[in-house]
């Protein structure tokens, strides 16, 4: 508290922005967190719908074999699903090692951005803005060294010829990447769905259970 | 304010447990890899076959069979039918040497109809000849 006391207004200032920050850094992840098991929670009703007319009509019999058939459904909707992507990484990937391997270049970097003079870059971020943030100017603020500052330009976007394939390279993998990463989350969201319904669907509750209201249990006297 | 304070909880425990999710994503990374591959194989071998890795499952053909039965069921209950003929049941224009619509109280010869029924449309036209 004393501590606190000691403080200029300006420091104080800075406390509150830096806790404020922190906060709302905190907030935002909390969100998209919600978003993203929100989709989780409507791509794991693809799982209802494929088992919806087995269990209806009965044709699976226990919890075991709406796994299994869950499972293999599941398994075959994935299937159906990231072809695409996984031909796009497998694609983008096929075409820097053919790259290389005609070239020679195996130690190709396509996240490079300087290349030999700034301006022959083989990598993907010469269309970036590249920042030095390992010398970006720096203050002492109660013991802790923080960033105080915006980080010099390393490089601004060009052009390189020399880049081609990394320009090739990158966004397909990129693309594949995200979206065959998109359908393994559908896949986990479905897996998921499918294990807890299989013990949902075969349970047998008591909690509202009458004997009194059961005809099972009181039979009719048995005909003369 | 609550929801605020619960999404800064929530994303406080996301941030701590993303090791996890991170882990969990990449052994399923894995996982789906493999079995990409797998199916990938299995598809062409079926292909050579002549099978189709995305058709139906016994129980899907199972559960259909009874889908259509409880529907057929449901729209005979609906529409009820006019009972059938009762045996021998008249061709469209009646059996030769028997009046066409069948006449109150005229018997039609058992074994007579049975024969015409039985009888093959050609070996009728090379008789006839």
């Amino acid at each position: 508290m004393l501590f606190l006391i000691k403080l200029s207004e300006n420091e104080k200032r800075l406390i509150i922005a830096l806790l404020i920050a922190v906060i709302l850094v905190f907030v935002l992840i909390g969100f998209l967190g919600l978003l993203v098991k929100k989709i989780m929670i409507s791509q794991a009703h693809r799982a209802d719908t494929f088992m919806y007319d087995l269990v209806v009509t009965k044709t699976v019999k226990n919890p075991r074999h709406f796994r299994r058939v869950g499972n293999k459904k599941n398994h075959r909707l994935l299937f159906k699903q990231s072809w695409l992507p996984f031909l796009f990484l497998i694609a983008s990937v096929t075409f820097l090692l053919t790259y290389m391997g005609i070239t020679g270049h195996w130690d190709l970097n396509v996240f490079d951005y300087y290349g030999t003079d700034g301006t022959n870059g083989e990598g993907f971020t010469t269309l970036f803005f590249v920042f030095d943030f390992a010398n970006a100017p720096r203050t002492e603020f109660f013991g802790i060294t923080i960033v105080s500052g915006w980080p010099p330009v390393l490089s601004s976007p060009y052009l390189s010829v020399n880049a081609w394939p990394s320009y090739v390279f990158v966004p397909l993998f990129l693309t594949g990447g995200v979206w065959y990463l998109v359908c393994v989350q559908a896949f986990i969201a479905r897996s998921v769905r499918i294990m807890f319904q299989s013990k949902k669907v075969f349970e047998k509750r008591l909690d509202n259970y009458d004997a009194t209201k059961n005809p099972l249990d009181n039979p009719l006297p048995p005909t003369q | 304010m609550i929801k605020f304070l619960q999404f800064f909880g929530q994303g406080l425990l996301y941030v701590v447990l993303s090791p996890i999710f991170l882990l969990i994503l990449a052994l399923y990374v894995v996982y789906t890899s493999i079995v990409m591959v797998l199916l990938f194989f299995k598809m062409i071998i079926l292909f050579f076959a002549g099978k189709n890795i995305f058709g139906d499952l016994p129980e899907d053909i199972e559960a259909a069979k009874i889908i259509e039965a409880h529907r057929q069921a449901k729209q005979a209950q609906a529409n009820p039918q006019q009972p059938p003929y009762p045996y021998p049941f008249p061709p469209p224009y009646g059996y030769p040497g028997y009046s066409f619509p069948q006449q109150p109280g005229q018997i039609i010869d058992q074994p007579d109809v049975k024969e015409i029924e039985a009888k093959p449309v050609d070996e009728e036209k090379d008789g006839e000849q």
